[in-house]
């Protein structure tokens, strides 16, 4: 980006390009850099729109120590992917309702964005959803894991999350003959 | 070392959700429907913790999508006694068709139960509770997501010389929930004679009905035509229920709405939207608004909007236009003697809905010749097909919205402790 002038107009153009650059540089805590859409991080994550706006982007890399190298690959893939979605009527009224519509059912293409994750990798990507105030990733992530829980048993649960089972046999079956109906398949 | 002595006390999750913020786990439950909240409770300790904890279940009934009411009628060939077949109603289906639908969203099964004469029949919905009378003052409670049941006081018997009178009898004005006591209450309506009428109070678990001394405030309730009939729904919002519009005496094109305060327990009227077709309104909340709206009109459905609720400050936001039908569905409209809009007489309101989802934006209005679905952010209007395409199929659309509650209730009980026999009910 940096262009080899005079060390005066140098400082200005940089300021000018630094003001109307459309990207900012975001940094994992492996220290690897990633550009993202600065529209698309300023109206996907209230933290980064604040930072943004509070003048704390770093050009040469804003540290995100919180968030691992391939959470933060998602996260800018994410917000890229969203940022050239053509807002058709259907996105632009559903953006509307993001924040206050809890169940909104993901886009297609956002729902194969987290069918494609490992466990890990989506377990993570919440993690940094949540650490950057990214409300809709949020809402996906959260989403396609109780997709993955519906319509299983108890002990399939366990095994697909690796939960311990802390219940004693007696107080497992207790529970097993209260909601008996529930733990039935139809 | 209180620390430790907590932690110990509070189950841990373990796994890779243990490493997630506690309202994020918490968000993610809430996600999931009913049967697998309950399952979640036999995952571990501290799943069963989230799951059966009030806020938690509280929020997620805030939260979860309302639904609309589908009456279906199951058939089924029997022997006939000249030898051949017939065709027989043998079950009654409630289907829930979500007030979000898609133009393509199926109903999906509640319950099922025997249509039989002197059965079961559907009286009125409440925070996830619907309401069943069985034969005159048996009520019956289900919550068809728990299955669990509750029986309400009954009334004392009517006098000797009133019995037979068909005029005379006790007639349900509002199912309820109070959210003071947690009591589901039915407000009930008595004429003990020609000019005497009493109001009781039927409350689950509670043992005996409790008259209610409302004095002046009775003579609200006497005259107003919203309270004869079953077709009109109330609206349950802040501690108050309001009935739909009705002509007032004074002048044409005004009118006024019963209101019944839950706490004080007495009616007062207040001013309704102004509109010369009252009879033809349907109330009902969207986002903590009271809305009506007003079927009367030829080719489109207003909606009025209470804007503020002290100075009774009515507003007509939307203007619906109906969609014009599908040439197959008007073809088999005009075959079966139909017209392309039902007629609007006051007792085809008994099945029409007009419902909201508040989160959405979403309003649902129709019958099972036309259903849409409004949205009052984009203004759009859509037709939900799966129920318009399966008209004469002898689905229709009730006028109860049901909205799912896995609260468990105290002096609810399951269908084996009930005393009336409730083995024909089937859940899905």
């Amino acid at each position: 980006m940096e262009v080899d002038k005079g060390k005066g107009e140098a400082e200005e153009t940089r300021k000018v390009a630094e003001a109307d650059r459309d990207t900012v540089t975001l940094k994992s805590s492996d220290g690897k850099l990633f550009e993202v859409s600065k529209e698309a991080a300023a109206r996907l994550s209230t933290v980064l729109a604040g930072m943004i706006a509070g003048g704390s982007i770093d050009d040469n890399g804003t540290d995100l120590k919180q968030i691992g190298s391939e959470a933060l690959e998602n996260v800018v893939d994410y917000c890229n992917k969203h940022a050239n979605s053509i807002p058709s009527a259907a996105l632009i009224s559903s953006s509307i309702s993001f924040n206050t519509a809890p169940f909104k059912e993901p886009e297609e293409w956002e729902r194969k964005f987290v069918d494609r994750l490992s466990h890990d990798a989506l377990f993570d990507l919440v993690e940094a959803a949540n650490f950057l105030g990214m409300e809709r990733l949020l809402d996906v992530t959260c989403h396609k894991i109780s997709e993955m829980m519906k319509g299983k048993s108890p002990d399939q649960i366990r095994e697909v999350f690796n939960i311990k089972n802390d219940y004693t046999k007696e107080e497992l079956e207790e529970i097993r003959q209260e909601l008996a109906w529930a733990f039935y398949d139809d | 070392m209180e620390a430790s002595a907590a932690a110990e006390k509070t189950p841990q999750l373990t796994g890779p959700l243990g490493g997630l913020p506690w309202d994020i786990t918490t968000d993610i439950l809430g996600r999931l429907p009913a049967k697998s909240v309950f399952r979640c409770r036999g995952v571990c300790k501290a799943w069963r913790d989230i799951t059966i904890d009030p806020g938690f279940l509280a929020a997620r009934s805030r939260c979860w999508p309302a639904d609309v009411v589908l009456y279906k009628y199951e058939y089924r060939t029997v022997a006939s006694d000249d030898g051949g077949n017939d065709t027989v109603a043998v079950d009654v289906a409630l289907d829930l068709l979500p007030v979000s639908s898609d133009e393509d969203t199926r109903p999906r099964r509640l319950i099922r139960y025997p249509n039989r004469h002197a059965w079961f029949l559907l009286v009125a919905s409440s925070n996830g509770v619907l309401l069943f009378r069985k034969e005159e003052g048996l009520y019956l409670l289900c919550n068809p997501v728990t299955r669990q049941w509750a029986e309400l006081p009954r009334l004392p018997p009517r006098p000797p010389h009133l019995k037979h009178n068909k005029a005379m009898v006790d007639s349900e004005c509002a199912f309820y929930f109070h959210s003071n006591s947690g009591e589901y209450r039915l407000l009930c309506r008595r004429n003990s004679s020609i000019k005497e009428t009493t109001w009781w109070i039927l409350a689950a678990g509670a043992a005996e009905p409790r008259r209610l001394d409302m004095g002046a405030a009775a003579e609200v309730a006497k005259v107003a035509p919203c309270l004869r009939t079953a077709v009109a729904m109330h609206v349950a919002l802040d501690g108050r229920l309001h009935w739909p519009p009705h002509q007032a005496a004074a002048v044409a094109g005004e009118t006024e709405m019963v209101v019944f305060d839950v706490s004080l327990e007495t009616f007062h009227l207040m001013a309704g939207p102004p509109t010369t077709t009252a009879a033809l309104t349907k109330v009902f909340d969207m986002d903590g608004l009271l809305v009506a709206a007003d079927f009367g009109k030829e080719d489109y459905i207003d909606l009025w909007f209470l804007e503020d609720y002290n100075s009774r400050r009515w507003e007509l936001r939307h203007r619906v236009e109906l969609p014009l039908m599908d040439d197959a569905i008007m073809q088999q409209v005009w075959t079966l003697g139909g017209t392309a809009r039902p007629t609007l007489e006051p007792r085809s309101l008994l099945s029409v809905a007009a419902a909201g989802d508040g989160e959405a934006g979403n309003i649902m209005l129709g019958n099972y010749r036309w259903l849409v679905v409004y949205n009052v952010k984009t203004m759009t209007t859509k037709t939900v097909d799966s129920v318009v395409k399966l008209w004469g199929k002898d689905v229709l659309v009730s006028r109860h919205v049901f909205k799912e509650n896995l609260e468990k209730q105290t002096c609810f009980t399951t269908a084996e402790q009930c005393s009336v026999d409730l083995s024909s009910f089937h859940f899905q």
